[in-house]
């Protein structure tokens, strides 16, 4: 098929899957007396109306980014990293062990205040790598699939964060940290909740891991191990090294996306601080059919959902006041019905094609 | 034997229903040849239509019934998106896991902790004035009964019945059951089917009878256990069963421990079960196994083979294609 032929058939698709979505959420919104229209205009106004919700909306979409980035390198080698959620939940703790400790006044640090932030991104990053290289040894050593590895880790990294935010490291009458000192966060634009620096690291990470992909032995290697392991590792392939080292890359950008959490988003470490950004990673990665060149405008398409469901939620109109968590539900849906889409659509043409072959 | 301890016996039996249900509903499944990951959604979805259902018509019958109907439900869609469209049943698995979740977490909000359903307790005459098994196994409600049905149901089905037979066939070896005359891809459906119904059997019986009202909180994550717990039971009924009164046992000594220990601990305490989970998978699927038992005396080997060994239907999770079939 040409080029642009495949091209259109993925749009067609997405628009088919968006609208089925889309008619889901009507329904829903209907039968509970609210108006789906005017909600639309609202949520439209609300993620990208104003230059201040475009702006939360890109930096909504960095730790997103920063996830699939990571997640299109394992599921090119054919891996279900479901643990990414708790990699990211671990990189928001390891940042936090940097970041808990620095005082409100760091005139006196000299050039060290200017290390900080590299420090604790780099410690979150390590973070994510860790609990990525556990589930890893896992699977390679354990025999223990990388989903049932991954969603254990997961749940055992809450509790860790649950336990930390409850005990040592609990400030004040809820289960958090004091918010982080202004030196210890990432730095923000003046006027606009923005972080250059942030932007630049997400698409950094996100241009190196395409080209790893596009152009070097590691991508090609987890091509080949995605396509068949087993001939793969016939071929001289190190599968299981391979493996490793995708898992550990794929954790450590996941930690970088934690860190984002702690110290852009949040400011402070509280449970839920992931907020299921590891999840929407898998997501974006399923919605694109691990296609690198389309997560960029997913991530940014799929940001403007929290975004927007936020302003439903704080809406004082009661015909488009609706729960934010509506807005996991469209995500939710659509890719379902991307992967539908997707399987009509070869189908479809498996049958067109045997029968040109047989008439 | 005192009483605490069969109280506690008898609570882990109950509190394990659900998740035994669910357990016992995805390794018919799987024994298919089907994958069905989305338990740890089904389970809330289920749990959350048996409520609303119950509560509304205050019968436990309806209520169950509508648990039982999302769960097939949502098996039907990976059966269809695995047997007609040829997806991944892990990515489709994967997908409504947390698509149902979200779900149940936005149409519930009007229900939480809203109200307490009447659990159906049913102590069975005669049978519950044994001494402690009576007490442990006699004196439930209507669902713990169910579970207990489930696993022994399950067991005959799976290897006393000719059905169970051409079942195993379909999911170890496809073209071989397809060359007998079985149609392959029929018996996919309905175990799946039947499968998912015992998922959102497992999830009525959590708000309508461990919890009894609808909180996500008890629920979520028991799904990716009951999916586990599958694997360490070697898809065998009695076993996925034994681990499952495992995992509910260690939650028992965690609760009971609470009391005595800071949050910060009861916290930590909360990942044993996952530490279990890990332990036991890596016993049951790893290479150490058969190093363990070179170091143990050679009359211990059957009975720990008979225990951890476990091996996945052949075919599980693959597509089959039909020869001949347009």
């Amino acid at each position: 098929m040409s080029r642009l032929a495949r091209w259109r058939g993925t749009v067609l698709t997405f628009s088919a899957a968006l609208t089925a979505a889309l008619a889901l959420i009507a329904v829903i919104m209907l039968s509970l007396d609210k108006a789906p229209l005017a909600a639309a205009q609202r949520f439209i106004e609300g993620a990208i109306g104003t230059p201040s919700a475009r702006a939360d909306v890109i930096m909504a979409a960095l730790p997103m980014l920063l996830c699939a980035a990571g997640l299109l390198l394992t599921f090119t080698a054919g891996l279900w990293n479901i643990g990414v959620e708790g990699q990211v939940t671990m990189g928001a703790i390891f940042a936090t062990i940097i970041a808990r400790t620095i005082p409100r006044d760091v005139s006196d640090w000299g050039i060290f205040a200017a290390l900080i932030v590299p420090a604790e991104l780099l410690l979150a990053m390590f973070g994510g790598a860790l609990w990525a290289g556990l589930a890893a040894l896992l699977k390679i050593r354990g025999g223990i699939n990388e989903i049932f590895g991954g969603v254990a880790l997961n749940f055992i990294s809450v509790n860790i964060l649950l336990s930390l935010v409850n005990g040592a490291w609990r400030v004040g009458t809820f289960p958090q940290t004091a918010p982080f000192a202004p030196a210890a966060l990432l730095p923000r634009h003046p006027e606009l909740r923005l972080s250059p620096l942030g932007i630049g690291i997400a698409l950094a990470a996100f241009v190196a891991v395409f080209m790893a992909l596009r152009g070097t032995r590691f991508g090609l290697q987890l091509r080949a191990i995605g396509r068949n392991a087993r001939s793969a590792g016939i071929l001289g392939v190190r599968v299981e090294r391979n493996i490793f080292w995708a898992m550990v890359a794929c954790g450590a950008l996941a930690g970088l996306a934690g860190a984002f959490q702690a110290l852009f988003t949040r400011g402070r470490l509280l449970p839920n601080i992931s907020g299921g950004i590891g999840f929407m990673g898998v997501l974006i990665v399923l919605l694109t059919g691990v296609r690198a060149a389309w997560v960029l405008p997913v991530a940014l398409f799929l940001a403007t959902v929290p975004i927007g469901s936020l302003k439903l939620a704080t809406s004082l109109d009661s015909a488009v006041q609706i729960d934010a968590a509506l807005g996991n539900v469209f995500q939710g849906a659509l890719v379902l019905a991307v992967l539908i889409g997707g399987g009509v659509r070869a189908r479809l043409a498996a049958r067109r094609k045997e029968r040109s072959e047989h008439g | 034997m005192d009483d605490a301890l069969v109280r506690t016996l008898a609570d882990i039996v109950k509190v394990g229903a659900p998740i035994v249900l669910a357990a016992i509903g995805e390794t018919i499944t799987e024994r298919g040849g089907v994958v069905n990951l989305s338990l740890d959604g089904s389970l809330v979805l289920s749990a959350l239509a048996a409520f609303i259902a119950g509560t509304s018509t205050g019968s436990v019958i309806v209520g169950a019934l509508a648990g039982i109907g999302v769960g097939l439900v949502i098996a039907l869609i990976v059966a269809v998106c695995s047997i007609e469209l040829k997806l991944s049943q892990v990515a489709v698995g994967f997908v409504l896991t947390l698509l149902c979740r979200d779900l149940a977490l936005f149409l519930g909000i009007p229900y939480r902790n809203a109200q307490v359903f009447p659990t159906t307790f049913l102590p069975i005459p005669v049978l519950k004035d044994i001494p402690v098994i009576g007490a442990i196994f006699f004196n439930q409600d209507l669902f713990t009964y169910l579970s207990f049905i489930a696993v022994a149901a399950a067991w005959w089905w799976l290897f006393r019945t000719k059905a169970g037979l051409t079942l195993r066939a379909v999911g170890e070896r496809p073209q071989a059951a397809f060359a007998r005359g079985v149609n392959v891809n029929a018996m996919r459906y309905l175990y799946t089917a039947i499968g998912g119904g015992l998922v959102g059997l497992g999830g009525a019986a959590y708000t309508l009878g461990v919890l009894p009202t609808w909180s996500d909180t008890g629920i979520v994550g028991n799904g990716w256990i009951a999916l586990a717990i599958v694997i360490f039971g070697g898809w065998y009924p009695l076993r996925v069963a034994l681990g499952v009164y495992l995992v509910a046992g260690l939650r028992a000594i965690v609760t009971s421990a609470q009391a005595q220990v800071p949050p910060q601990v009861v916290e930590l305490l909360n990942a044993l079960p996952w530490l279990l989970m890990l332990l036991t998978l890596f016993l049951v699927s790893g290479p150490y196994l058969d190093r363990l038992l070179k170091v143990l005396p050679p009359r211990l080997h059957p009975p720990i083979r008979t225990v951890l060994r476990a091996r996945p239907p052949s075919a599980l999770g693959t597509v089959f294609e039909q020869e001949g079939r347009r």
